[in-house]
């Protein structure tokens, strides 16, 4: 009998007894669908036992038009691809931006990928178009190929 | 003749000039098809089989030296690329690599030589582990090697960080009911500290850490029904019916998941050669298989094997 009222107490509240997610995008969706599926995931998380930092189907993810396809450019997620658009970026400094991604902001970026002098002249060109979104491991794992070659 | 793939003698034969002599393997692992060597490069010429001999401890006995002695038609075909090299024994040499400030560790090598998988069983004492012996599906592509990283002092421990090389290997074991387990063996990010305080490489030297298990398929992977990770649908829209409610049944196929694990692994030096700064050992690997996107509850690994490395300063 108290078993029951356990239950259904973990069902009413949910988003307390989740384990942490990634941050979930700042897209606006339906907020029902949502509940439902945060119930489902909770139940979930139990069985994925070894996972360390499982996430969430993220089904709008806020930041997919900074991955190439506009202006501003995320570098801790963007495919290498991405940089041959920017005149003097590619190859060299844009590799050294995608092996030692991520960065926290601009003065990491720097840090981190000891430019030379042409290939930094080149970031400062287009520095101001780039930002430092969350990192996501699967866009990690495929910023240097991803399988898309146009 | 070229010898069957189930032939298990472990024959040295001399080689024909111009080819490899095939070696001796320690056989955990039966691969599925074992004669890849196609007829047209065997012609004429006895068995260059690989051998899979029933054998204890040593797998391909080839060093850096005797491989780099190798053309490409040589290798090709032989399984040979699929191995380890061993540490190249010369009578008095120094087996102890004394690592100063700024070295890495090169060519890091890991060749497993037995796959097993953790199987939860129900017996008269309960519920036991017990490691299942498989098969290998996926043929000699198993191998991690060329990985590279940075060996550190931290805490006054040896640590090795690992960062670049062909660390990720996509693999297939095959269960004793056949039951198929694909797993991403690799060791991405390892860690991996000496036991104890200690600033050099010496036989003995046990290292142990974990590592970073990404998914088994990518982010733009799309399943049977077109759903996907970064791309694809995010419902079953072959079922027209279900887009209204009523698809939780399917919400474990339909929430796709980038799932990373962590795995962990112990090695153990066995043999140094310092002058050329290489060494070798024996390493155990446990590692969680695919999760299929998050629809799957992933099975333990437990791979046994060699490897291989070199002390380079940076």
């Amino acid at each position: 009998m108290s078993l029951s009222f356990l239950t259904t107490t973990l069902a009413l509240a949910p988003t307390a007894l989740r384990p942490a997610p990634l941050t979930r995008a700042a897209a606006p969706t339906m907020s029902e669908p949502i509940a439902r599926r945060e119930i489902f995931s909770k139940v979930l998380g139990s069985a994925a036992l070894l996972s360390a930092a499982a996430a969430n189907a993220e089904v709008d993810y806020a930041g997919v038009g900074f991955l190439g396809g506009s202006s501003t450019i995320d570098v801790n997620n963007a495919n290498i691809r991405v940089y041959i658009k920017l005149p003097g970026m590619y190859p060299n400094a844009a590799g050294k931006l995608v092996s030692n991604a991520p960065y926290k902001n601009a003065g990491e970026m720097y840090s981190k990928c000891k430019f030379t002098a042409a290939e930094s002249a080149a970031v400062k060109k287009y520095e101001t178009r780039f930002i430092f979104l969350e990192p996501k491991p699967e866009y990690i794992i495929d910023n240097i190929n991803n399988g898309l070659y146009r | 003749m070229l010898a069957s793939a189930l032939s298990l003698s472990s024959s040295l034969v001399t080689p024909a000039p111009g080819r490899v002599a095939p070696m001796q393997r320690s056989a955990d692992v039966s691969m599925a098809a074992k004669d890849s060597v196609t007829a047209g490069q065997v012609a004429g010429m006895a068995a260059a089989v690989l051998a899979v001999g029933v054998q204890s401890a040593s797998a391909g006995p080839f060093t850096r030296t005797d491989i780099a002695s190798l053309t490409y038609q040589q290798i090709k075909g032989t399984g040979l690329a699929n191995t380890c090299p061993v540490v190249e024994q010369v009578d008095g040499m120094k087996t102890e690599i004394k690592v100063g400030g700024n070295y890495k560790i090169d060519e890091f090598c890991l060749e497993p030589t037995s796959f097993q998988v953790l199987e939860e069983k129900l017996t008269k004492s309960g519920v036991v582990t017990e490691a299942v012996d498989t098969k290998v599906t996926t043929r000699q592509t198993y191998v991690l090697t060329g990985m590279e990283g940075d060996l550190v002092q931290k805490d006054g421990k040896l640590t090795f960080l690992e960062k670049d090389g062909i660390d990720y290997a996509p693999t297939t074991v095959q269960l004793p009911g056949g039951e198929r387990v694909p797993f991403l063996f690799t060791v991405k990010n390892l860690v991996a500290q000496s036991d104890g305080a200690t600033s050099s490489i010496s036989p003995g030297l046990k290292m142990s850490g974990g590592f970073n298990v990404p998914s088994y398929r990518t982010g733009l992977f799309l399943d049977p029904k077109g759903r996907g990770t970064t791309t694809g649908y995010d419902q079953a829209v072959a079922l027209p019916a279900l887009q209204a409610g009523g698809d939780e049944s399917l919400f474990k196929e339909n929430n796709k998941k980038f799932d990373v694990g962590r795995g962990s692994i112990e090695l153990k030096v066995t043999s140094v050669n310092a002058e050329l700064g290489e060494f070798g050992g024996v390493f155990v690997q446990k590692q969680p298989s695919d999760t299929d996107l998050g629809s799957k509850v992933p099975k333990e690994l437990l791979l046994k094997g060699q490897f291989f490395g070199t002390v380079v300063p940076n």
